[in-house]
């Protein structure tokens, strides 16, 4: 547990911290400023970042001509909106997964995609697309909603059977 | 993004792809509803339309040797 030191109970005075946020930050093993510089909420910001790791994840994975992502958000002196940052992360893994479906679609074209991986492309694909759009409603309308876990795996899976396929 | 990522994802995905995430990255400020609008429609294209276009660019490829005259 998060030990509070006076000079933290002040920023608790001076930032007006309710009781139940204390107890919550302690149980987490929160610094008591931890609010200012993550989101109020934690989980959407949570969730974005673990969608930025992803791109970054598929930067390091996929060779080009496939799209990747990078870090999104800040460190320190961060003045992003929480929903700028759903944003941008899901830009880029929708930007990432567009380019992948695009190379992907060039090589079915040419014939050098058997049918079994179109099939599960195509699955993947429209499991990936529902998952994206409940995402982006959510960002963009509740921004105190954390985004569908399931985006994160199914664009990683997508962009993993895309990779196999066309390598 | 410092200059460090930004050279390892130029080598990474080519200098055209890195420039769109860049974009993207420096972006600032809340987005707009056009931008959500984007993204959307992004996240709208089915299956189906990435194979037709596809098509599209495979028939509008130019062969090298289609400007030789024919013998």
């Amino acid at each position: 547990m998060h030990r509070i030191s006076d000079s933290s109970w002040d920023a608790v005075r001076r930032h007006w911290i309710q009781p139940e946020e204390v107890r919550w930050l302690q149980e987490h093993d929160r610094p008591l400023d931890w609010r200012l510089t993550e989101s109020r909420t934690g989980a959407i910001f949570g969730t974005m970042k673990r969608l930025a790791s992803l791109a970054i994840a598929a930067a390091l994975y996929l060779g080009p001509p496939l799209a990747v992502g990078i870090v999104v958000g800040c460190n320190g002196g961060c003045t992003t909106s929480q929903k700028a940052v759903a944003y941008k992360s899901l830009n880029i893994v929708a930007t990432s997964v567009d380019a992948a479906m695009r190379a992907y679609s060039d090589a079915v074209v040419a014939g050098k995609v058997p049918q079994s991986a179109q099939d599960k492309v195509r699955d993947l694909h429209g499991r990936y697309s529902k998952a994206m759009q409940a995402a982006i409603a959510a960002a963009r309308f509740d921004t105190s909603s954390p985004s569908p876990e399931n985006v994160t795996a199914l664009s990683m899976e997508i962009l993993n059977v895309i990779t196999e396929v066309i390598r | 993004m410092n200059w460090h990522c930004i050279v390892a994802l130029i080598l990474k995905v080519g200098v055209e792809q890195a420039f769109s995430i860049w974009k993207i990255v420096q972006e600032h400020g809340e987005p707009d509803e056009a931008a959500w609008e984007k993204l959307r429609a992004l996240s709208l294209k089915t299956y189906d339309e990435y194979i037709s276009d596809a098509k599209l660019r495979a028939s509008r490829t130019i062969l090298p040797d289609a400007t030789k005259p024919d013998v």
